[in-house]
């Protein structure tokens, strides 16, 4: 297939309204922020030129660097467990089973639902006053485990993060729109050599929508790395910082008025997100040679 | 602009659909690239639907600058008192008054905000990007401050001085200024008691409401017996219950220039033990606990002690169990040592602030609208109706609810005023102050290292 | 249709083995979707009890159903207005978005050209911009462009802010297809755009329409931006009606949840419906391929 001058302009011309809109809203704004973190403002008044003064500040800060490891945590909590989560659930929906298009509904519908629906149901259920977690373990004889779990420094961190991990409809449904289209010669091949559903998936399938896999995995770790609703719904970072995540962390800044502190993070954030995105694709990319 | 390269947009993709017919075979794809035209004739359709729209509004802007010449001089107002707020009602009816009075010559435009962080966040970007709104209210100091060196508010000291200066109540107006100017008017006022429920406290064998923070202690000791939460605290988001009940204990162990010396002073240090030592008779949720967590266990007699802005009473009758609000008493705050007792917190809520105007036409008509809106009649129809306070020095006598008659009493006799620690302090310090307080809680820091954490966020 | 159908035939002898892999998957498929419902039926509960039943006990039902919450929704939050413009201001974005993206899916995608894994990668690490921190960059830009007030400027900035996500997913699909394909079409006389038209994009439809529901839920549920670039009744989204009952000491949070109901339904039924698309466009790609 050689290439003609018509398909330089043709990319040209298709690359043109994403990379407009990609500039005027995400290059120029990011500039902007990354221009304004060597300032120190408030966000409204002229600002004073400070270098790198906001950097050097949130590096000495503990909780930036706890902020920074719990996200770290989520990133691969989320990889190691909602993708597989995701996956397992995507090859037997898959097979069609009874009601199959029912229940890919409904596993997608948490992303649907509000934000501010789920955090408050979840903070409930943690209560220690009158929450459910707490009553099922009394009604099964290990009230002794009950506690105030979002704030117990020891739980609170793992509440937060594990009730999320097993709304798995947003990476369900991108794995089995990939798993929808591979070829069906494929498995006429498979089944002639007498494979088994279990090896047919192990070899067959998942090698197939490794591409899709790829997806979820760069978005599941990028997530993590921004999430941020979740946890400013059900602690705000607290007991003492031991939630605390990175966006929740730069909203805080913006919250004193510390916008060049803020932008440094950001900053800090888009960084952190480029490396892991590049790293992603790069383990992805050399298993395909 | 943008428009048109949405437009240029839409153009260059129906082109190239156009163009990506091949040698063979049409039947089922040209059936998909018309569905996708008439898709994009509708948008564009749209569009220009939306464009007319757009150019109405320009046309409305143009009038008001123009002013003066028939033509209604039109304040815009995002407003936070609308949907659940309890003064929205009256409130509303306050704006509609005022739009009926001066028809013709002054409009407000109310645009309806709810969402507190939401509004303030709004707020700070309009003002950042110099597109202030003509009236708006603020509830931190510092941001008036702040807004103020941006050269964005009007100075409002001269016409307070001359037309409105006895309306409000005393020295609400001078402690309002920076520099000697008011960018800003006093409004709403927090006061705030302490709540008890004294069907608990009877049940608990506790006879009368603690004086002094002793008292306080042996009642929760009686309370916690009985079964019952003794007092509530919480510490999510901004902490506030328990950050009003620090603010009563500084009060108590420092008196009331308590915020002029700073946190260098032993008060902060003393009432930091007190508070600490009060986590010991709250609910096991109280850590990470928030405002609604803490409204839920006195709203249902879960918990006895509270302490709330006096806002909160409308929301006790509606949402408490029945009886409550008739067991409800309330109190100023307590002594420490046998000193400081009696106090009451009290600091303003929400300041008026407007957006400096070269049209003395609107110039004119923010100042009919303060005028209009500090009226004492209003102001007390707004309170009554509400259950809150305000800055004006209106006549709290006809005011008919027995317990916000009883908060307008005691505040008048209070042995002192004191703000509290949210509105004395740096928008830094109170925003340390959650995530201190729990590490005093889970006994991470001491009293001492609590209020080094709140030094340490200057 | 017919794969799974097959696959299913693998498994249908009944050996213990079969019977046991069977009861595990139900457990599974059942354990998955009570936790997604779980949410929904408590949210739905909650929307009909009152304040004080639900300060009481978070998870009891309502002594006498609420419809009142509902009416109160619609009437003082004017939830029907909103859901209109969010309609039109979702599919506006929608649209946009995902025409962007699969144009420059496609250019990355199937052609090479000098820095195109650095443009992914810098497009990709738009994911990880808080856009929080933007919002005086996008108000300065708006305001400059004279479309502060306007549903347009929330359908433009909205199509901009899932472009990285977009693009990300909509690659993942068309790098999944055997180049062989495209060769053919080449032989067949068709050029860069009629290989777009006739051949990617079917192709990857299954790809776009998961971008697709994901970019709309995003402009759903967006609601930071709604806020801070509108200001007339005219222009208010559902979001900024969910929020209509959180003030700044008050939540009427029986209102709030029966407005997220109200808010959900669109939503849902887009939802199913953009799946039904998936399953359609399925077959016909599948054919061709």
């Amino acid at each position: 297939m050689k290439r003609t001058r018509r398909d330089n302009v043709g990319i040209l011309l298709f690359l043109l309204p994403a990379l407009l809109l990609f500039f005027v809203f995400f290059v120029f704004p990011v500039c902007f922020v990354g221009v304004m973190s060597l300032f120190d403002w408030n966000g409204i008044t002229s600002a004073g030129f400070v270098g790198f003064e906001n950097y050097a500040k949130i590096f000495g800060d503990k909780v930036f660097w706890s902020s920074l490891r719990h996200n770290v945590i989520w990133a691969l909590a989320a990889c190691c467990i909602q993708v597989p989560l995701a996956l397992l659930m995507a090859l037997i929906l898959s097979k069609k089973p009874r009601f199959w298009k029912f229940f890919r509904t409904v596993y997608f519908l948490p992303q649907v639902i509000s934000g501010i629906a789920i955090a408050t149901l979840w903070a409930a259920v943690f209560n220690s006053e009158f929450g459910l977690l707490n009553g099922i373990l009394k009604a099964v004889g290990m009230g002794d485990k009950a506690t105030n779990w979002l704030g117990n420094p020891k739980t609170a961190f793992v509440c937060v993060l594990v009730y999320g991990l097993f709304y798995i409809g947003y990476y369900m449904v991108i794995l089995m729109a990939g798993i929808s289209g591979i070829d069906e010669t494929y498995y006429e091949a498979a089944r002639i050599d007498g494979a088994n559903a279990f090896q047919v998936d192990l070899h067959i399938t998942i090698p197939l929508i490794r591409y899709s896999l790829a997806t979820c995995m760069s978005l599941a770790a990028v997530f993590g790395l921004r999430t941020f609703e979740q946890v400013y719904l059900l602690t705000n970072g607290g007991p003492a910082n031991r939630t605390s995540i990175l966006v929740l962390y730069l909203y805080k800044q913006m919250n004193v008025n510390d916008y060049g502190g803020a932008n440094a993070s950001s900053m800090m954030l888009i960084l952190v997100g480029a490396i892991v995105i590049v790293g992603v694709r790069k383990i992805f990319s050399s298993k395909d040679d | 602009m943008k428009k048109k390269t949405v437009a240029l947009l839409l153009v260059a993709a129906m082109g190239i659909a156009s163009l990506a017919g091949c040698g063979n075979g049409k039947g089922e794809n040209a059936d998909k690239n018309t569905g996708g035209t008439e898709a994009t004739d509708e948008k564009d359709a749209e569009q220009d639907a939306d464009t007319d729209k757009d150019a109405e509004a320009d046309e409305d802007k143009d009038g008001e600058t123009g002013g003066g010449s028939g033509e209604a001089v039109t304040l815009t107002y995002p407003c936070i008192w609308v949907g659940a707020d309890s003064k929205a009602e009256v409130w509303a009816q306050m704006i509609a008054g005022f739009n009926e009075q001066y028809k013709g010559q002054y409009e407000i435009q109310v645009e309806e905000q709810t969402d507190y962080d939401a509004y303030r966040d709004k707020i700070r970007t309009l003002v950042s990007a110099k597109s202030t709104p003509d009236i708006f209210t603020v509830d931190s100091p510092a941001d008036i401050q702040m807004f103020a060196e941006a050269g964005e508010l009007m100075d409002v000291t001269a016409y307070l001085e001359e037309k409105l200066a006895d309306r409000f109540v005393a020295s609400a107006i001078d402690s309002a200024k920076i520099d000697g100017k008011n960018y800003s008017v006093p409004y709403e006022m927090a006061v705030v008691p302490m709540m008890y429920n004294k069907k608990l406290l009877d049940a608990a064998g506790v006879e009368a409401i603690p004086t002094s923070y002793e008292e306080l202690f042996e009642a929760c000791e009686k309370l916690k017996e009985s079964g019952v939460i003794p007092i509530t605290q919480m510490t999510n988001d901004n902490a506030w219950t328990s950050m009003l009940w620090y603010s009563y204990a500084v009060a108590a162990c420092g008196g009331a220039d308590v915020y002029e010396k700073g946190l260098e002073d032993e008060a902060f240090v003393k009432a930091a033990e007190l508070l600490r030592k009060m986590f010991d008779y709250t609910s096991s949720d109280a850590v990470g606990a928030d405002a609604s967590v803490v409204n839920g266990h006195f709203f249902n007699e879960r918990a006895a002690i509270y302490t709330n802005g006096s806002w909160i009473l409308a929301r006790i009758q509606s949402e408490g169990v029945e009886g409550l609000y008739d067991n409800l008493v309330v109190g100023p705050g307590l002594s420490n040592e046998g000193a400081n007792g009696g106090a009451y917190l009290n600091s303003i809520l929400a300041y008026f602030v407007f957006k400096k105007q070269d049209d003395p036409n609107k110039q004119a008509a923010v100042e009919a609208f303060l005028d209009y809106v500090t009226d004492p009649e209003r102001v007390l129809e707004l309170s009554a109706s509400s259950g809150s306070l305000f800055a004006i020095d209106y006549d709290t006598a006809t005011i008919s609810d027995p317990v916000q008659v009883e908060i307008v009493k005691q505040s008048s006799e209070a042995a002192f005023m004191v703000p509290y620690f949210q509105s004395a302090m740096s928008q830094k310090v109170v925003s340390a102050f959650p995530s201190a307080l729990e590490s005093l809680v889970l006994d991470e820091v001491d009293a001492q290292g609590f209020v080094d954490m709140l030094k340490n966020a200057e | 249709m017919g794969k799974t159908a097959k696959n299913n035939k693998i498994q249908a002898q009944l050996t213990p083995k079969t019977v046991v892999l069977k009861i595990v998957k139900w457990i599974l498929i059942l354990f998955f979707a009570f936790y997604t419902l779980f949410p929904l039926i408590w949210l739905f509960i909650t929307s009909l009890k009152t304040n004080a039943e639900y300060f009481d006990n978070p998870f009891t039902l309502p002594a006498v159903p609420q419809i009142q919450n509902y009416v109160n929704a619609f009437t003082q939050a004017n939830l029907g207005r909103m859901i209109v413009n969010s309609v039109t201001v979702s599919l506006a974005g929608t649209f946009l978005n995902v025409m962007a993206a699969a144009m420059a899916a496609y250019a990355i995608s199937r052609f090479a050209f000098k820095g195109k894994e650095a443009l992914f990668a810098l497009i990709s690490a738009g994911v990880m911009v808080p856009l929080n921190a933007l919002m005086v960059p996008y108000f300065t830009i708006f305001s400059k462009a004279g479309m502060l007030d306007s549903l347009n400027s929330l359908r433009i900035l909205y199509a901009a802010i899932g472009l990285p996500i977009s693009i990300f997913i909509i690659r993942g699909f068309m790098d999944s297809f055997p180049r062989e394909i495209e060769e053919a079409a080449y032989i067949d006389g068709c050029g860069f755009y009629g290989r777009f038209f006739r051949l990617v994009l079917p192709l990857s439809k299954t790809g776009i329409v998961t971008a697709a529901t994901f970019e709309f839920l995003t402009c759903w549920n967006e609601f930071v931006y709604a806020n801070l670039l509108t200001s007339s009744p005219a222009t208010k989204t559902i979001q900024i009606g969910v929020r209509y009952f959180t003030n700044q000491f008050t939540t009427d949070y029986v209102s709030m949840y029966a407005a997220i109901v109200i808010a959900i339904i669109p939503s849902v039924v887009g939802y199913v419906l953009f799946q039904e698309q998936i399953i359609s466009g399925l077959t016909a790609g599948a054919v061709k391929g």
